[in-house]
């Protein structure tokens, strides 16, 4: 599986659309394993997405662009990350593109790079996925927040994984 | 602390302008970079990375 988490999300022609590794793996789980589907977050499914990433350790993540089916969600991806949302009418790209090197309640804002995931949060006190952090961030704006596995997050980490292309993997990653 | 949060948001969410500037490939980071000594060590330590420990259920899951 070495290199695989460094190129999803990525386009699924049964769906029509891009999924995540996650879904990747709930899918072969059901259809080619036929057995019952992990449920996001659980820790069956957090542990084979750490066992699956952790093979792409120090791996550059590739341009999702490559594959040109992709492009439209990249830029419904986009369009989320930029625009303002939640009570506090905020875009993502405010804290994290442009003003990453400033603090926010004493912590430093990252550029939120999706390299990490799944992660081990000492907040959580546990591991969680790239969803679980975008949850995280749509609550601190008082945003809607969408059920895990809507395609907006996967808009959203197709997106993320564009900005973050070249970088390299360092999943499991552990942040405070 | 909430109240700080949300005031420095606020602030931040007026300061704003129209145009979004993407951060210049050559001046990414990752959060990693961000990291205190301590928390990059327990990171680079398998043995100490809590992480592992789901990357080893993961092994024997599949």
């Amino acid at each position: 599986m070495k290199g695989v988490a460094a190129r999803y999300p990525a386009f699924e022609a049964k769906a029509g659309r891009p999924i995540d590794l996650e879904q990747r793996i709930i899918q072969c789980r059901v259809e080619q394993q036929g057995a019952p589907a992990l449920a996001r977050e659980s820790r069956e499914l957090l542990a084979l997405t750490a066992y699956v990433v952790r093979q792409s350790r120090g791996l550059p993540i590739e341009d999702p662009l490559k594959d040109e089916r992709v492009k439209p969600f990249v830029d419904a991806g986009r369009a989320l990350y930029e625009q303002r949302q939640g009570q506090l009418n905020l875009a993502c790209a405010q804290c994290h593109d442009e003003l990453w090197d400033k603090r926010l309640v004493g912590n430093l804002i990252s550029q939120g790079h999706p390299t990490g995931y799944p992660q081990y949060r000492l907040e959580w006190q546990t591991m969680g996925s790239l969803q679980r952090r975008l949850r995280n961030c749509l609550i601190g704006v008082r945003a809607k927040t969408y059920v895990y596995g809507a395609p907006e997050y996967v808009d959203l980490a197709l997106y993320m994984m564009w900005r973050a292309r070249g970088l390299p993997i360092e999943a499991p990653a552990v942040r405070p | 602390m909430i109240h700080l949060g949300l005031s420095a948001a606020l602030a931040l969410a007026t300061a704003y302008g129209a145009a979004t500037a993407q951060v210049p490939l050559n001046e990414r980071r990752t959060g990693y970079e961000l990291l205190g000594s301590t928390t990059k060590a327990i990171q680079d330590d398998d043995m100490s990375n809590p992480g592992m420990l789901w990357v080893l259920d993961g092994g024997a899951l599949w």
